[in-house]
């Protein structure tokens, strides 16, 4: 109501008044149409950017929900899991476990699956028992090789 | 699978239901915010099983009584403030409708918590598979394994050299949530933590979409709610987007950086009270207690929200106010302002403290500590274009951040939401320090760039893709001076005021906002 009786009184000013104000009504009429100009590229960029952001969210979950990629998931869960079991059956409950020999990623791996189970150590001198996975055909690529340190 | 999910969540969140709602009031936030600060009990349960003793779950039950009885109480002496204050105005005024002693949620709460949940719900689909990426065996789940473990697990397998690749300074709030589920599931599942991971990180965007979408609290306009809602649901999705496979493979950086950002759009934009004060310092505390990097982040998002609340003069009616006359101040004025900021500051930044004491106690290390062979120069170059790499969205929102303070700049201040440069300092100054790490870090530059630049920038780019929303909804909102409510009564009878906090939109004199209510953009 405002803003709809205030132009009523621009309007009635404009009739009033002559030429001598054109020069500030041109004037103000560009303000006015640059900043209309300006919001609406402020919402169509602003929308534009969100709504895109947000539906390559949605393209990135589907993506993660293909065949492939479920397969590849549930496929490394399972080889950990195989590998747990196998260290589980093979290694005594708290016994002292060197898991030093074989790649970085495999010591890494045991000592995963160790936790809660067995205790890692730095030193093969410290361990009662020693375990390292070797390449195969086995448990998510690997074999789990474990002997007793006397 | 099913239900041990649903044991775990429960056991997580409905000890802080109460909690919650004694800290940041009843409101949508509200909905989401319960896990977390679920999650921020057993981190603390986690510390206490590490410095003291016992298991996880004692510290866990000990801690959940202890809260809600503060809560209750509270709560109780909030409730029978309301009913005094309902049966005085019914003595003064005995034809008034009397106010309300419960509030009840409005349609638009109502509206807010659905949207936000269906937008956090899409992504979590992914959860079908097992999916756990590599720092989330390699760290998360370990930890949290480390904790349920009990004590005598988890300070001895911080400190075992075998476990080094772990980062074992790393904050506990993610594998102490994860070792409450074990513990709620009476089994040491590895997905169950993972899937906790995930909620929590759709907990900390819903309630960064909420954050936003009341930003227009205080206007009428249906067109404006309802782009702050969209605004609002578009952050959650471009939250699990910026994180990809990370934002559900149980890594902690998406749970970091929307705590962060929750913390700065309810402390930094949104008006002066006392309960976005205190729910935008239990983001912090998650992000801080999540991972180091957001440590550092929420350190500086509190700082500033220490500066905002803390006027210049005791008797100011607010920080902004103080600077407007800090020409007429004098220099102890100034010296006052900035220690009751700081201790402000420090006192808001003691949660996270307490896990670095407890990190240097038991003396556990860190992998990014140390000296480096490689020349700062080498790692600087390599670092800022690293980083600047993974900010693809900064031209735009700055782009956006400049047009709007130049054409909406007013309407921004009707709406009463905080200035932007507090949210471009906190973007700033993260990205500093993330820097500083790159730069003064102990690993091998390239490989840890490539590792983890576009995991560590997810806070900077989520800010910024929320700063472009904040200027959408205030773009909408233009014009709408006449329809936004007067927030100053509401503030009022805002029933919890800390001292020293200036209240509502002090910012705005009495007679300077009903002039401008009355003007239009």
């Amino acid at each position: 109501v405002n803003r709809r009786n205030r132009w009523t009184t621009d309007d009635r000013r404009r009739r009033m008044s002559g030429s001598r104000h054109s020069g500030g009504r041109r004037s103000e009429g560009f303000a006015r149409f640059g900043r209309a100009f300006a919001l609406s590229l402020i919402i169509a960029v602003a929308s534009v950017s969100l709504l895109a952001a947000a539906h390559t969210s949605v393209k990135t979950t589907a993506s993660l929900m293909t065949r492939g990629e479920v397969a590849a998931s549930r496929s490394a869960y399972e080889g950990y899991l195989c590998v747990q079991k196998a260290f589980h059956r093979a290694v005594p409950k708290g016994a002292d476990v060197y898991l030093g020999h074989g790649p970085p990623f495999t010591s890494q791996l045991l000592a995963e699956v160790a936790t809660l189970w067995a205790r890692p150590v730095i030193r093969p001198s410290d361990a009662r028992w020693s375990a390292s996975l070797v390449p195969s055909n086995g448990c998510g690529g690997f074999d789990l090789r474990v002997h007793r340190i006397s | 699978m099913i239900e041990h999910v649903i044991a775990a969540l429960a056991v997580l969140a409905l000890p802080a239901v109460l909690p919650t709602i004694a800290l940041v009031g009843a409101r949508p936030i509200t909905a989401f915010m319960t896990p977390l600060v679920g999650a921020v009990l057993a981190s603390f349960a986690a510390l206490f099983e590490g410095v003291l003793g016992g298991t996880l779950l004692l510290w866990f039950v000990i801690l959940a009584v202890l809260s809600n009885v503060v809560a209750i109480r509270h709560i109780g002496t909030d409730f029978n403030s309301r009913m005094a204050r309902v049966r005085s105005d019914a003595r003064s005024t005995p034809g008034r409708v009397p106010r309300q002693i419960l509030v009840r949620p409005s349609t638009w709460s109502i509206l807010t918590v659905m949207v936000m949940a269906v937008a956090v719900a899409w992504p979590m689909q992914a959860l079908k598979s097992p999916i756990i990426v590599w720092d989330g065996y390699a760290i998360w789940t370990l930890h949290a394994l480390f904790i349920y473990g009990g004590h005598g697990s988890f300070p001895a397998d911080l400190t075992n050299p075998v476990y080094q690749f772990s980062n074992p300074s790393y904050p506990p709030l993610i594998p102490a949530g994860g070792a409450l589920s074990f513990a709620a599931a009476g089994d040491a599942d590895l997905r169950l933590a993972v899937i906790i991971t995930a909620v929590l990180n759709a907990c900390a965007l819903a309630t960064v979409g909420c954050a936003i979408a009341s930003i227009v609290d205080n206007t009428v306009r249906t067109l404006s709610r309802i782009t702050a809602l969209i605004a609002g649901g578009c952050i959650c999705l471009i939250g699990f987007g910026l994180s990809g496979v990370y934002g559900v493979g149980g890594y902690a950086d998406l749970l970091w950086a929307a705590s962060a950002l929750a913390a700065v759009i309810i402390g930094l934009f949104l008006p002066r009270r006392a309960h976005n004060l205190l729910a935008a310092w239990v983001c912090a505390v998650v992000a801080g207690l999540t991972k180091n990097e957001g440590f550092i982040t929420a350190c500086l998002v509190l700082a500033l929200i220490a500066m905002r609340y803390v006027p210049l003069r005791r008797n100011a009616t607010s920080s902004t106010e103080g600077v407007v006359n800090a020409m007429s101040s004098n220099r102890l004025d100034w010296l006052a302002w900035c220690i009751r900021t700081t201790l402000l500051t420090a006192a808001m930044v003691i949660p996270g403290v307490f896990w670095y004491a407890f990190v240097n106690f038991e003396g556990i290390g860190s992998n990014f500590v140390g000296r480096s062979s490689q020349s700062l120069q080498v790692r600087f170059d390599a670092t800022a274009p690293a980083l600047n790499a993974n900010l693809h969205v900064a031209p735009l929102a700055i782009g956006i951040a400049i047009v709007g303070y130049v054409v909406v700049c007013r309407t921004r201040r009707q709406l009463s939401i905080g200035n932007d440069l507090w949210l471009w300092g906190a973007t700033a100054g993260s990205l500093l320090a993330l820097i500083v790490t790159y730069v003064f870090g102990a690993l091998e530059i390239h490989w840890w760039l490539s590792t983890s630049a576009s995991r560590t920038t997810i806070f900077a780019n989520l800010t910024m893709y929320a700063d472009i929303a904040v200027w959408l909804i205030v773009a909408v909102s233009f014009g709408a001076g006449g329809l936004i409510h007067s927030s100053i009564e509401s503030d009022q009878e805002s029933p919890a005021q800390p001292s020293g906090v200036a209240v509502g939109e002090s910012r705005y004199p009495t007679g300077e906002r009903k002039s401008s209510m009355a003007r239009s953009d």
